[in-house]
């Protein structure tokens, strides 16, 4: 009996789903961003730091960021629901909340095929199916649009600048290596073993990048685009080519993510016409 | 007659080891600098110096200034870490008669880490310009390391015991790491991870610029030691001795912990944390040769450098295309060697 009490029923509230679904907690910018996108976004009652996109997402109470969350701030809210992400939230954050028996959704997130996929599970999860599957088409329909004008165009060598001090790139596997292949690019680390690779400047002159794309985040982006102003002898220096794209739309797992890629394109773009000189 | 004849082999025999240090040198340079991603050759690396002797070479503009802009600078900074953290060890092994002392075990490494830290995220954050860059950091690691080697000095008492000395610098050393750490953690996301990869310690940022201040530094410093070699050998046959020899026991340990911390600070402000080397070097140096204190310390210097020349090596070429972060290749190999020592020897006598 004490065992079944200590056990047994230590799950928080009954198990809700759709309308019913009310107070939401979105441990991840990425899912605050959907949940607006889907309609749902009056429904979040607490998010994490950086969650600041739309500008009314910024009004919600903040439980957790970068160093973990506050596991009793949760448990207080009583959610209705909690989307936690796996890979982005801490391990032990999300393993403690199962064992607690929250009511939890998962995102998974891997890569650009994922989203849409997201969309329509978590329209479906709160009610609002028909929003889902509008927003997944638009998606897939643009995604598709953008795939079919610049995948298969001249080849382009991309350097991306994931981190400058040290300086890291990123490898196959990632969602960035799928966007500049969709793009008609060639990422010059993907055939390395690690995700995000620490790369040096002479690995980097060694294979000539024709454009070097840098994710900025805070306005700290003059600096590093600075160092590779000595080195003329890549064509993306030589030709001007470096460029600066908001990390926060690109490293998020949401609807603007395309708006991301649709840079990405422009800017190989403008590269070709170097290329073909 | 016997006499001159000791007088002529010692001086063969210094002259012997200048010669033979130079080579090794010159083999180090050659060798090292041709490793690395682009494809150079020693040929290359040598058609390119001797270029500076006036000689033509054919090598292609490109290899020439990755040779000389991006892996000389590198193999100047990783040579004087090497040589100014062991020569660090070896003064304080000998101010302090302990065979285990190193610029991190007695806290001036994290006091330098911790100083260095802050004024990196004050300057992410905004709090101060950019502006103040090498000298401001270097400036922070110096007064971070003075203030750890003060309290280690208060807490040893007037007549310094080393057993109190070195708890006291364990003790300081965690307190300035769980410092480093707060700041790791209230730091930005991308700050406290270049911050972290910081710590570790990496030669990445090694152009001619920044070899300055390291270089006058510890060759000052290695001017001064050296000019110090016999007090600091009077102070190796005990304080008391010392003292009946006319040294000032006290200020000769104090300014000699401040030297080493300037050079430790210098080291750490512009290549982050690389332990162990100061331990190991000189013990490894010691047991090689049995000559006088200042050939040990010059030998120290030099192994030194030609060693973290070597760990550089492998950190650029063990993973293809990737860099490990240099404190972790010689904190483990300097442990194990550390364990190795502690099995052979007892080292209280």
């Amino acid at each position: 009996m004490v065992v079944s009490l200590l056990f047994g029923h230590c799950s928080f509230g009954q198990e809700k789903s759709g309308k019913d679904i009310k107070r939401i907690i979105a441990l991840a910018p990425h899912a605050v961003e959907l949940l607006y996108m889907l309609g749902a976004g009056d429904r979040i009652i607490a998010t994490t730091e950086y969650a600041d996109y739309p500008a009314a997402a910024n009004d919600i109470p903040r439980i957790g960021g970068y160093a973990g969350i506050q596991l009793e701030r949760v448990l207080e809210l009583e959610p209705d629901l909690i989307i936690a992400w796996e890979g982005g939230n801490k391990e032990q954050d999300i393993q403690q909340m199962q064992a607690l028996g929250l009511p939890l959704y998962l995102s998974k997130t891997k890569d650009l095929d994922d989203i849409p996929k997201e969309m329509l599970a978590l329209g479906k999860l709160l009610g609002l199916n028909e929003n889902g599957k509008s927003a997944a088409n638009e998606f897939n329909n643009t995604l598709k649009q953008l795939r079919a004008k610049y995948q298969s165009k001249q080849p382009i060598k991309v350097f991306y600048q994931l981190w400058s001090e040290p300086l890291r790139a990123m490898a196959a596997g990632s969602w960035i290596n799928e966007l500049i292949t969709s793009c008609g690019g060639v990422n010059i680390f993907s055939d390395m073993s690690l995700d995000y690779p620490q790369v040096s400047i002479e690995t980097v002159l060694v294979q000539k990048p024709d454009v070097i794309i840098i994710p900025s985040h805070h306005g700290s982006k003059i600096e590093a685009g600075k160092k590779w102003s000595s080195w003329p002898e890549i064509s993306a220096v030589k030709h001007d080519q470096i460029y600066y794209i908001n990390g926060d739309i690109l490293h998020r797992f949401s609807g603007r993510i395309l708006q991301g890629m649709q840079a990405v394109c422009d800017s190989l773009e403008s590269a070709r016409q170097f290329k073909t000189e | 007659m016997a006499i001159l004849v000791l007088r002529i082999t010692i001086m063969t025999r210094i002259l012997f080891y200048i010669c033979a240090s130079l080579l090794l040198i010159l083999f180090t340079v050659i060798s090292a600098v041709s490793f690395g991603a682009a494809n150079i050759s020693s040929g290359d690396v040598l058609s390119v110096l001797s270029q500076g002797l006036g000689f033509d070479s054919d090598v292609s503009e490109i290899k020439q200034r990755i040779i000389l802009e991006l892996r000389i600078p590198r193999f100047i900074l990783a040579f004087l870490t090497g040589a100014g953290l062991s020569l660090a060890g070896a003064v304080l092994q000998t101010v302090t008669r302990n065979p285990l002392a190193d610029p991190y075990l007695f806290g001036i490494a994290s006091g330098a880490s911790f100083g260095a830290v802050l004024v990196i995220a004050s300057i992410s954050a905004g709090v101060t310009g950019m502006a103040i860059g090498q000298i401001g950091i270097t400036a922070g690691a110096f007064i971070g390391a003075a203030f750890s080697v003060l309290i280690v000095l208060t807490l040893s008492g007037r007549r310094v015991q080393i057993e109190r000395m070195l708890l006291a610098g364990v003790a300081v050393s965690f307190m300035f790491s769980a410092g480093t750490s707060l700041v790791l953690y209230a730091s930005d996301p991308d700050v406290s991870a270049s911050l972290l990869f910081w710590t570790l310690g990496s030669f990445t940022r090694a152009n001619w610029g920044n070899l300055l201040l390291p270089s006058c530094v510890i060759i000052g410093c290695l001017i001064l030691f050296i000019g110090y070699a016999r007090i600091l050998k009077a102070v190796l046959a005990g304080d008391e001795t010392a003292r009946t020899l006319g040294v000032n026991v006290t200020r000769l340990r104090m300014g000699m912990l401040l030297l080493s911390s300037l050079m430790t600070a210098t080291l750490v402000a512009n290549t982050g944390g690389i332990g162990f080397v100061g331990l190991m070097i000189p013990h490894i140096v010691r047991r090689i040769l049995h000559t006088r204190q200042q050939y040990l310390l010059l030998a120290c210097t030099l192994f030194g450098g030609i060693f973290m020349v070597w760990v550089d090596v492998v950190a650029r070429t063990l993973v293809e295309n990737n860099e490990l972060p240099i404190g972790v290749i010689t904190a483990a190999i300097g442990s194990v060697f550390f364990l190795m020592v502690l099995r052979k020897r007892s080292w209280i006598d």
